[in-house]
């Protein structure tokens, strides 16, 4: 899959303000967080696989902790893609705007990003508080079931500041980096080691 | 009437260029706020969070991994190696060795691109070397590279599951099965253009050089052997193969084949998970779409107003639909959206949901490969270093051969469903 692999998450440019800093040491922190996060799902599913079968036991509540994990991909991976531009989109019709309209047209989408990030972050936020207030626990682990949802309001919670930096961006003249969605960056190198023949 | 309203603010968010998931979710939002029941707004939030709560959605992050760490990795050349020394000797034999590749490499790989980048800069030289030209080398790459969506494991198949609720070992082989009639038609193909360009073919390999490369494709070989084996001998669940899949890929190229380093799995862990992002969000603010249409009875709906045509029709309109569509959407992004739309009006007018997984992926496949929006077109172009207008001339044969198979298994069910029948 091909069509969104930011490899540079901290990009160089000229669309520095005051909330970029702080953001690229955010970036940096969550872009190693989910990928263990995606380890931790692949060796906890196959332990408890293996372990079934040849041993006859799981590690209970495995399957809930990977589950948790994931919904915590989906929520921080996409603070991400929204810092890099590389949610999927359809910019076929886009692409024959004249520049100023992009610009406009840019701005007004990061708008309604802040919009419904801030609107699922009050949501998400009363959800947590809620679950957290009835001690409902997960079925299968002895921590709260709140976790589950606390991934909204963190997430949410830094789309809002990212999408606040592209406004001010946009707002100072500076442009959004573009990053062409459906063309990888470089193309993916396909070495093969000169030990072909050796290790058969 | 919401629905409409709804249809109507994602139609218009989508073509100006709003991303997919928000403009989904905007458009949720939007009409759950001005037409939706008197409900307290927290429902979509925790909508949004169940959509991604489900155990079988993990075989998406885990496919796609190892598709991530197949690609990058040495099994793509033994596996060439191996179709080579098989059928190189018939005419046309290395088209169609590029062919089995490639649906060899969709039984270890679960995406549509995967392959050209892993098989096509193998196959592609020594296609023009024996005298194919470019356009077919690249036309026939790009269109066999999709077999990776139809033979499982296949994400898309995944999404469609889990969004119809069907069984996904069950789609799984009507995928198989479609994606033999894909092969089928593709080798024919590859023959008759071989014998009209009179291209020659290798001399029969020795049956010691086709043991030894063999043995070199055993390790390979073995996942599918365990995704397919751990799955329909009932050891594992897709997801539990899936994860078998990872670790089995990461230790052959690690420790096995040594071409990539412990440091390089890391590094591909955090490309990989954000690649998975794209999906997963999708798939929440797809559920979040799904929960409200079913709300408001829109399948339903749909299922009655199409109840008096007949299936024939139906299915003509959900080939040329789901055609359009994926020729300007990616294919994932199509299932998560479209298939909770279809499949209860498909299933009122008896089209059987196992044969219509088999038919929405094998049409978004085809999207992979026409203009103007086909990602393979543009992998290929960096891949192949070709321009735009070359690989889409080139790839116009290979989608009306796609066209014909998609036919075939729309309108003669058995061709698929035979395999899914033996499977339960």
């Amino acid at each position: 899959m091909f069509f969104a692999p930011p490899t540079t998450l901290h990009r160089e440019g000229p669309d520095m303000n005051w909330l970029e800093a702080p953001l690229r040491a955010i970036d940096r922190v969550s872009g190693v967080i989910v990928g263990a996060m995606l380890v931790a799902i692949t060796m906890i599913l196959f332990t408890n696989a293996f372990a079934r079968y040849f041993a006859g036991f799981a590690i209970i509540g495995g399957e809930e902790l990977a589950r948790c994990l994931m919904i915590w991909m989906t929520f921080l991976g996409s603070y991400l893609l929204v810092r890099t531009q590389s949610h999927i989109v359809i910019d076929v019709f886009s692409r024959l705007l004249p520049e100023q309209a992009s610009r406009i047209a840019n701005f007004l989408i990061c708008l309604l990003g802040l919009s419904i990030s801030i609107y699922f972050f009050v949501l998400g936020y009363d959800l947590t508080q809620r679950i957290f207030g009835s001690g409902q626990r997960m079925s299968s682990l002895p921590f709260a079931r709140a976790w589950f949802y606390l991934s909204v309001p963190v997430g949410m919670g830094l789309m809002i500041l990212a999408f606040i930096q592209q406004l001010l961006s946009l707002l100072t003249g500076r442009g959004l980096p573009l990053n062409d969605d459906f063309i990888p960056p470089e193309p993916v190198s396909v070495t093969h080691g000169p030990d072909l023949e050796e290790n058969a | 009437m919401a629905a409409s309203v709804l249809i109507a603010i994602v139609t218009v968010l989508l073509v100006g260029a709003v991303p997919i998931y928000l403009a989904i979710l905007a458009a949720t939002v939007i009409s759950f706020e001005v037409f939706g029941p008197p409900m307290p707004s927290v429902v979509l939030a925790q909508r949004l969070v169940e959509g991604v709560n489900i155990f079988s959605i993990l075989a998406v992050p885990l496919f796609v991994y190892a598709a991530d760490i197949v690609s990058r990795g040495e099994i793509g050349t033994r596996l060439v190696k191996l179709m080579e020394s098989l059928v190189g000797h018939i005419t046309g034999g290395l088209a169609v060795a590029t062919v089995l590749t490639c649906a060899l490499f969709g039984a270890i790989s679960g995406i549509g691109a995967a392959a050209i980048v892993s098989i096509g800069p193998i196959v592609y030289p020594s296609l023009i070397r024996h005298g194919y030209s470019k356009g077919f080398a690249i036309g026939l790459i790009l269109t066999a590279s999709t077999l990776s969506m139809l033979i499982p494991p296949s994400v898309a198949m995944i999404l469609y599951s889990v969004q119809v609720s069907v069984s996904i070992a069950q789609v799984f082989l009507a995928g198989l099965a479609a994606g033999l009639v894909f092969v089928a038609a593709l080798s024919i193909y590859c023959v008759i253009y071989a014998v009209r360009h009179g291209i020659g073919h290798n001399k029969r390999a020795t049956r010691s050089e086709q043991f030894r490369s063999f043995r070199r494709a055993l390790i390979p070989m073995g996942l599918p052997v365990l995704i397919f084996g751990g799955i329909y001998g009932g050891v594992f669940t897709p997801t539990e193969a899936a994860a078998a899949a990872c670790v089995y890929a990461m230790i052959v190229e690690t420790l096995v084949f040594r071409h990539l380093t412990l440091f390089d799995l890391l590094k591909l862990s955090r490309e990989s998970s954000i690649t998975i992002a794209t999906l997963l969000i999708l798939i929440a603010a797809g559920s979040t779409m799904t929960w409200f249409m079913t709300l408001e009875q829109v399948p339903a709906m749909l299922a009655l107003l199409l109840g008096d045509v007949p299936g024939v029709v139906v299915l003509l309109a959900i080939n040329v639909l789901v055609l359009i569509i994926g020729m300007f959407i990616d294919p994932n992004s199509a299932v998560i959206v479209l298939s909770p739309l279809i499949a209860p009006s498909a299933a009122a007018v008896g089209i059987d949901s196992i044969h219509l997984g088999a038919i929405m992926v094998f049409n978004l496949a085809i999207g992979m490969i026409t203009p103007p929006f086909g990602l393979n077109i543009f992998i290929g172009m960096r891949t192949f270093r070709a321009s735009y207008g070359e690989v889409v001339k080139n790839v116009l044969p290979f989608i009306a051969i796609a066209l014909l198979a998609l036919l075939l298994i729309t309108y003669i069910p058995q061709l698929v469903m035979w395999l899914p029948g033996i499977g339960s």
